[in-house]
């Protein structure tokens, strides 16, 4: 009975593993990616050299700006990100008396004027696509992420069913032992990163909670719109009453950080410059663990508290602090590299998975020489997966190098770029035999993110050198981990074209390679 | 300071477990250690663990210390892994 439980179990974890696991990479891959989206969008904006390093006075700065270039408006808002921040975002509603076609956004750099950068969407477009994907809809899109992360849970319990000696086989790493190798590195990437590895599906699954299992709030709300009011107020300018000036924002942000003993991190200010304006301090999102932030409601004429809103219920406390966990927004830049390194376990896992499952079947084969449609097709489908997203990650970020400043619709065409490199690995994984189509995709790939710096130093005046003598370490570490990234996949294809060498050596004599795979 | 220790205690805890296990005894040191040294290496590797949970509490908060912590338990355990495999292939070479 055991026995068979075990077997149903490895039965689950292949399937479910390998179903959805093309998409979970891209999912892990790009999640991975987020935990340093900030950075990636200042490396893709060099033009701004100065970024909010105080984020209090920054308020004050863009409320002075919104003064000169939003007035008569009857809402701002600005927002910072926290201490890491690309920017202050600024987003406003016009007065009636402003054209139609008035500008409503603008992001300011560290000394409070606006930013006039290349337009991009920067760390954040990699941030979306790992729950919303891209060019399908985002409500069918979040579904079909929240199916993977569904089958990734499954597949995460069954398999830790299926390994048979996880505490004994805790430390054991062997390399250079064909199959058993790839099994090592699944299980250990999987077995030494099982509490992230479990937390992030978790809590990846309760941040779109609301999405998959509407009814709970369809039971006691009229609608969604009616739980969001509910849940996240969001105040409303009154009605205009004749002008009165707007209080200094300064004191009020001080009093909203002073009561709560952490940094404020965004400032909403309605009906400005008229006797109901109201002013609305919300806390930094990397403040605290949760993401559902505090806020304090100030009087905007004479500056004093009316309303404070804290989302410290148990039920409010518990899931703001899962996805707060998931994001990982408060961690300090020690805690985030653990995050990250944590989240290239993962990517390491469903790789080593989808690899394991055609290293496992190659053996079995009939025919190595002519392996079924199935075997062939997924053979493909890693290629293009794990060779073809980096690659299309590597293009997205030469694109923002490359690209003409002033076309029309430049972010769109760094995304489209990122989507037609990704698209060509996989043409060519199909066209190619896969024998050969691994080291070309990893090498290719190697390629890419090594241009990438030097791309980098031809295109702008930020190059690795440059950086490293300013001591601008963002610069310079981004650099810096394209070219590990590049040394890495690198390494890939080189390891992967040896074998290949020893395989083709190897044939003609189908028994000794059955022995070897078998002796490995 | 604090994040160093923490790491240290990490990976002696996770080495002292490694160390407790006859196959990795014969892979580093050639030879298996007494029964009774092996329970107190894997003790003694438990105790270090576990310790490092109310050290990272007290010095970062409960809930970012035990964020932290699991982030520097799996940080030691790779560490081991990475040391035990290059070590032990030293060792197969060298024997």
């Amino acid at each position: 009975m055991k026995g068979c439980f075990r077997q149903s179990m490895a039965w689950l974890h292949t399937w479910t593993g390998l179903l959805l696991g093309w998409l979970l990479f891209a999912i892990f891959v790009t999640g991975t990616s987020a935990y340093f989206q900030e950075e990636i969008t200042r490396w893709m904006t060099p033009e701004v050299r100065s970024v909010p390093s105080d984020p209090a006075s920054g308020f004050v700065a863009a409320t002075e700006w919104l003064k000169r270039e939003a007035p008569g408006g009857s809402e701002w808002s600005i927002y910072s990100t926290g201490k890491r921040a690309a920017g202050l975002q600024l987003y406003w509603v016009n007065g009636p008396d402003a054209p139609a076609d008035a500008p409503t956004s603008a992001r300011l750099d560290g000394t409070g004027t606006k930013v006039f950068a290349r337009e991009t969407l920067g760390g954040w477009f990699l941030y979306r696509f790992h729950y919303d994907l891209h060019y399908i809809n985002w409500y069918w899109a979040r579904w079909l992420v929240g199916i993977a992360a569904m089958a990734m849970l499954v597949a995460i319990l069954s398999g830790i069913v299926t390994h048979k000696k996880i505490l004994t086989d805790f430390f054991l790493l062997r390399l250079g032992k064909g199959q058993r190798s790839w099994l090592d590195a699944h299980n250990a990437s999987s077995v030494l990163f099982l509490p992230f590895i479990l937390m992030i599906t978790y809590t990846g699954l309760v941040s779109l909670a609301t999405h998959y299992m509407p009814w709970g709030i369809a039971a006691n709300y009229a609608n969604q719109g009616k739980f969001f009011e509910a849940a996240f107020p969001w105040p409303v300018p009154a009605e205009k009453a004749g002008p009165a000036p707007l209080a200094p924002i300064g004191p009020i942000v001080e009093r909203a950080e002073r009561m709560w003993g952490t940094a404020a991190g965004s400032v909403r200010i309605l009906n400005p410059g008229d006797r109901t304006a109201r002013v609305i301090v919300s806390g930094a999102p990397d403040a605290g663990m949760s993401v559902r932030l505090r806020s304090m409601t100030f009087d905007g004429v004479t500056g004093r508290p009316v309303d404070a809103h804290d989302p410290s219920g148990a039920a409010t406390a518990t899931e703001g602090t899962m996805i707060g966990l998931h994001a990982g927004r408060f961690a300090s830049p020690l805690l985030r590299t653990l995050y990250f390194m944590s989240g290239l376990a993962g990517c390491v896992m469903v790789a080593s998975g989808l690899i394991l499952w055609t290293v496992k079947r190659r053996a079995k084969l009939p025919d190595p020489d002519r392996p079924h449609f199935g075997f062939r097709l997924v053979e493909k489908l890693n290629i293009a997966a794990i060779a073809g997203l980096p690659f299309g990650m590597a293009a997205y970020f030469l694109a923002n190098r490359l690209l003409p400043l002033g076309i029309a619709g430049r972010s769109e065409r760094e995304i489209d770029t990122m989507f037609i490199a990704w698209g060509a690995v996989a043409i060519w994984a199909l066209a190619r035999p896969a024998r050969r189509a691994w080291p070309e995709a990893l090498s290719a790939t190697a390629l890419a993110f090594a241009s990438v710096p030097l791309v980098n130093a031809l295109t702008t005046d930020r190059s690795l050198a440059a950086s490293l003598a300013a001591g601008d370490s963002l610069f310079a570490m981004f650099d810096a981990v394209m070219l590990v990234l590049a040394a890495g996949f690198g390494w890939a294809a080189l390891k992967v074209a040896r074998r290949r060498d020893r395989e083709a050596a190897s044939r003609g004599s189908p028994m000794r390679a059955i022995a070897g795979a078998e002796a490995a | 300071m604090i994040h160093i220790l923490l790491f240290l205690l990490a990976l002696s805890g996770f080495a002292m477990l490694c160390l407790a296990r006859d196959r990795h005894q014969r892979d580093l040191l050639g030879r298996k250690l007494p029964a009774r040294t092996a329970v107190s290496l894997r003790r003694g590797g438990l105790f270090l663990l576990l310790l490092a949970y109310p050290v990272a509490g007290l010095a970062l908060g409960w809930g970012y210390g035990a964020v932290e912590w699991f982030g520097q338990l799996s940080g030691g355990a790779l560490l081991t892994v990475l040391l035990l495999n290059r070590l032990s292939a030293r060792g197969a070479a060298g024997r």
